[in-house]
């Protein structure tokens, strides 16, 4: 498998620092600038088929029921039930999405600074980082209605039932393609 | 302008990934595997 992925980015920043009174004692600051992700294996190995590391632990197990009929307390294949993990022993990203993008940050800082007196300063400052093409996984084998609503007991005995959200047998399956396009922010004020 | 200083800069990111051809031996579970990049 190749390009999963390649990205080129450009990033540029900038920043900028102000004398306010030209006596070099009270400095407006600021700063701006995008950074990208820092990328390495992780999300290569998703779709290695081979690799049996953390980021495909989903493949590495099988919980199956057994029912010991001949009472010989071995576990044999004609009395194992069937699997619940179809994924078992292969990899669950298959699909990568060919436009998914580098999540990367902006990053923005404004802040203020004053010499009280020499070696003593004191300072304001703004912080905000924005989160922009965050990935994630969706299950495309599976859609809302693929559960089955089970209505059962409210267990606080109030007489009221609870819907509990049952996954069709048939429907637990792979996960795959990462996307993109999120977005979060953070901000921050401090005081030093 | 003397009470200005800027300092701008620019990066260039490229990263690229791939899969490699990969073989592997029967075991005691499955087939042998090839897996073409």
């Amino acid at each position: 498998m190749t390009n999963i992925p390649t990205w080129t980015d450009i990033d540029l920043r900038i920043g900028a620092a102000y004398d306010l009174f030209g006596n070099g004692r009270t400095a407006v600051k600021g700063a701006a600038g995008r950074y990208m992700q820092q990328e390495a294996l992780g999300f290569i190995e998703n779709f290695n088929p081979q690799l049996a590391g953390s980021a495909t632990a989903g493949r590495q197990t099988d919980t199956r029921t057994w029912r010991d009929l001949n009472g010989n307390d071995i576990a044999e294949e004609s009395e194992l039930g069937p699997t619940t993990n179809r994924s078992f022993g292969a990899s669950r990203f298959r699909n990568p999405n060919p436009d998914v993008e580098r999540a990367w940050q902006m990053l923005y800082n404004l802040s203020l600074q004053h010499e009280l007196r020499p070696g003593i300063g004191l300072s304001f400052a703004y912080n905000r980082r924005e989160y922009y093409d965050i990935g994630w996984t969706d299950n495309l084998a599976i859609a809302l209605s693929d559960y089955t609503a089970i209505p059962v007991a409210d267990p606080r005995g109030n007489g009221r039932t609870l819907n509990v959200y049952n996954l069709a047998a048939a429907k637990v399956g792979q996960v795959e393609r990462p996307g993109h396009d999120l977005r979060e922010e953070y901000a921050a004020l401090q005081r030093l | 302008m003397k009470r200005l200083t800027l300092n701008p800069g620019v990066r260039i990111d490229y990263f690229a990934g791939h899969v490699p051809d990969q073989t592997a031996p029967a075991g005691r579970f499955l087939p042998a595997r090839t897996y073409d990049e």
